[in-house]
């Protein structure tokens, strides 16, 4: 496997060529450094893959589609990162060394034509039902419990999500019009970075090259937002037949971008495997709980613990989960601990590039946060000690406990 | 012995043990290598009883998911410990037809392929960690009963079936789940643990004499009583379905709608791969996302019309997921465009080409070629090698009088709305 960037008209290629796949991966992402827009952006992401020009209705995309073996298009969002906003878009299609020469062309048309040859201001039909789905969206994500407890817990805590009553109501009031003014600053100032995964060579680079014209470089705006620690409990009910615990510690005084290795290490050890801490204590030896995992999300410079639990194991769950804290804190990590830890990460690596998704995510994951390399990841995972552990473990601080109380059994009739 | 699924270039190793235990390994170029190792028995093998007995077994439901989990009881090291320092990741899953546990990872391979068959065929149950396991079962429960979507697909196989076990969640009644014993689980285990009822299924870059010689040795250092002939119980489940309409009330804003069609497919071919391939077919024409029916009631739903099939022993079901404050005209749409539906050869012939691309993009992920052949040996007991040239090879005419057959007659619906009486 190779890869190479390649810095074209304000813009960045990122080519890596491998032959493990029988397919070609295309994810083409616009940056916005500011997140005034994000309802305009999820509408973007909808509406551009559902009608152009040369193809003005879903029926003549999904035709163009199939006769293209299955071509693969959508577009996704990620509405808040740190200060940026960013719409991604994606193709995925079968290499032409399994068809016929001209393949690959035939599919990059039809994915620049969604991108750069709307029809102007789109068209009601398209329009209204994107909105409508992402309307939709909104709902049933809300009426998740899951889903749910960590947005109310995340927003309590300081943090931007998309999921928030101005959006909602901004969805509901946006005119086609607006979105297609944004979808015109999107295409001409938008930061713009394409990645292409597979058996290619670098003509494929010409082909941006001669379609996509110059514009002026761009920086991105912070990728990572640490709000202030707040000391809060807040407890909803909702009828749900289990209840959400969601547990937010903050990371204070430390430089996330050197020691967010020694964070995964120790989130790995706290909650993120079937022999983590938390699996061990609240799931097998208490029996309280099926699903008990913890996160760390770097951009946020958090590590969240969910646990779903009855009612009334509210006290005892989260007594279990801070003494968890406590040992970490205290230095009570084992020699194996670090030792499995390390080797989850290290396969974790290994296998990386197994997954045309994961090998796009590692090159965005590197640019954004100034990650390091494999090679160098590879050494200071090797490197990390238990007192490296303790110290990221000792800058956790509780922020957000929040609880949303299942208080009725659902019923059928 | 070296086989493969023609036309489409997909080989596999394939050889059958003397104690009856069948390994397939496909080789790829992924240093994620993967093992899974499948029993034969789900959540509808509720009754059975071994050959020449008088009076079938019943056993509680929820039974072959409780035995899932309590097969990850070893006591000789703890199973998730082990994968864990051996830098794999494990789990297992139960549905209504198998068992399945599985590893995946880059390293130590044999080892972990070993403790794999090791662990499954060695349970350690004791009273106490059976009754420790019900209230992680039940909180599992208690989530999947939250989850709108999970309780829908639950309660519309409900609302289908009369006698078979398949009206019953995979994770099976709470009562049932507090009420079954280590001896229940221990009898399940001995009927339909044995070699004979099981298979390895292994992807990856790896040697696949190497990975059949380990499995081999692995099993000759183990004495299993001779295969016990089981005989499962058979359901004469009648075509009328068990409820025709269910009302769950959540509080949701926008009421989620399944309309699920019961069919009688006794009329049609014998040939169940090929069944399979026509009716599959049959629902990617129909409810194409850009295709007439959905653009037909695209004004009344929230969301494209989501569409579920599988085939239960002689019936074939058909559910239909709407989101839409619109239920009775989006039904009477759905209702009226299957008893007269056409399917244009343009279209066919478009969604052959599909399935084309479904094979070649197989190859590319190790867990999709591994769950690909474990589905497909759990439905049919075998991999059929023509079944890609049974898409390829299937006529306009050949599909359309097979789909022509199917009578659209026989429903329920299933409604999660708000609770209109509750202010």
């Amino acid at each position: 496997m190779r890869r190479k960037t390649y810095h074209i008209n304000g813009y960045d290629i990122n080519l890596v060529k491998t032959d493990k796949f029988r397919q070609v991966k295309v994810n083409m992402r616009f940056v916005r450094n500011k997140t005034d827009q994000q309802v305009e952006r999820e509408i973007l992401s909808k509406v551009l893959t559902q009608a152009s020009k040369k193809y003005p209705s879903r029926k003549k995309i999904g035709e163009k589609k199939e006769d293209n073996y299955s071509q693969f298009v959508k577009g996704y969002t990620i509405p808040i990162l740190g200060e940026n906003s960013i719409v991604k878009f994606e193709t995925t299609f079968i290499n032409e060394k399994h068809l016929k020469k001209g393949h690959h062309e035939k599919c990059l048309d039809f994915f620049m034509e969604l991108m750069f040859n709307p029809i102007e201001n789109f068209r009601d039909k398209e329009f209204k039902s994107a909105q409508k789905k992402i309307k939709n969206n909104f709902d049933g994500t809300l009426e998740d419990p899951v889903y749910y407890a960590n947005i109310k817990a995340l927003i309590n805590a300081g943090y931007g999500m998309f999921y928030q009553e101005d959006n909602y109501q901004k969805l509901q009031k946006i005119t086609k019009e607006d979105v297609y003014q944004s979808y015109l600053e999107m295409i001409n100032n938008d930061i713009l970075d394409i990645t292409i995964v597979g058996d290619v060579n670098e003509e494929i680079i010409e082909y941006f090259k001669e379609r996509i014209s110059k514009r002026k470089r761009k920086k991105m705006a912070p990728a990572c937002y640490f709000p202030a620690v707040k000391k809060q409990e807040l407890i909803e009910e909702k009828e749900f037949s289990q209840s959400k615990l969601v547990m937010l510690y903050k990371l204070k005084a430390i430089d996330l971008s050197k020691k967010y290795i020694h964070v995964e290490l120790l989130e790995n050890i706290l909650g993120g495997s079937s022999t983590s801490r938390l699996f061990t204590n609240v799931r097998e030896k208490k029996s309280l709980a099926y699903d008990v995992r913890s996160h760390f999300n770097y951009y946020k410079g958090l590590v969240s613990i969910n646990a779903g639990i009855d009612a009334d194991k509210y006290l005892p769950a989260q007594k279990i989960i801070k003494q968890q804290l406590a040992d970490l804190k205290g230095g009570n990590i084992t020699e194996k601990e670090l030792k499995d830890a390390k080797k989850k990460s290290l396969n974790e690596l290994k296998t990386m590039n197994d997954r045309m998704g994961l090998i796009v995510n590692n090159v965005y994951v590197e640019k954004y946060y100034g990650f390091y390399s494999d090679t160098k990841t590879i050494q200071i995972i090797k490197e990390t000690t238990l007192a490296d552990l303790v110290a990221v473990a000792n800058s956790l601080e509780l922020d957000t406990t929040y609880f949303l109380k299942g208080v009725a059994d659902a019923k059928t009739n | 012995m070296q086989r493969q699924i023609k036309g489409i270039g997909i080989k596999y190793y394939y050889q059958k043990l003397s104690n009856g235990l069948e390994i397939f390994v496909i080789p790829t170029s992924f240093a994620t290598k993967m093992a899974s190792f499948t029993t034969k028995y789900g959540s509808d093998h509720l009754e059975f009883k071994k050959k020449g007995e008088a009076n079938f077994v019943k056993t509680p439901s929820g039974i072959a998911h409780f035995l899932e989990h309590k097969l990850f009881e070893y006591d000789k090291e703890s199973v998730f410990d082990f994968f864990h320092k051996n830098g794999a990741y494990c789990n297992a899953l139960t549905d209504n037809e198998r068992t399945t546990y599985y590893f995946s990872g880059p390293d130590n391979f044999n080892k972990n392929l070993n403790f794999l068959l090791n662990y499954v065929q060695t349970p350690y149950l004791t009273n106490e960690n059976v009754e420790k396991e019900k209230g992680i079962i039940l909180q599992e429960l208690k989530m999947r009963q939250d989850d709108n979507f999970i309780f829908l697909y639950e309660t519309f196989a409900t609302s289908l079936f009369q006698v078979h076990p398949r009206g019953i969640s995979v994770g099976g009644e709470m009562a049932d789940v507090e009420k079954t014993t280590k001896e229940d689980l221990m009898q399940c285990y001995e009927t339909f643990y044995h070699p004979s009822n099981m298979f390895v299924v292994v992807c990856g870059d790896i040697d696949p004499k190497k990975v059949i010689d380990v499995i081999q040795q692995n099993q000759q250092t183990k004495e299993f009583p001779s295969s016990p002939k089981i005989e499962l119980k058979k359901y004469d489940e009648p075509d009328e379905v068990a409820k025709k309409e269910i009302i769950i009330n959540r509080d949701i804003k926008t009421p989620k709608v399944t309309f699920n069609y019961k069919i009688n497919i006794t009329n049609n071919i014998a040939d169940r791969v090929l069944l399979d391939v026509i009716l599959d077919l049959f629902t990617d024409c129909v409810f194409d996302k850009h295709g007439e029916l959905n653009e037909k009631v695209s004004d009344l739903t929230e969301n494209d019309l989501r569409v579920s099939q599988l085939l239960v022993e002689k019936h074939w079901v058909l559910s239909i997921w709407a989101e839409t404050h619109h239920a009775v005209k989006v039904i009477k749409i759905i209702k009226e465009y299957l008893q007269d539906f056409q399917v244009d050869v343009q279209t066919f012939n478009r969604k052959k080409k599909n399935a084309l691309s479904y094979f070649l993009k197989l190859g590319d992920s190790t867990s999709g070629l591994n769950n690909f052949f474990t589905s497909f040996l759990a439905e049919h007991g075998h991999i059929d090698e023509d079944y890609y040239l049974k898409f390829k090879n299937l006529t306009y005419e050949d599909f359309m009088k097979e789909t022509k057959k199917l009578k659209f007659d026989n429903y329920s619906k299933v409604i999660m709305q708000k609770d209109l009486q509750k202010k």
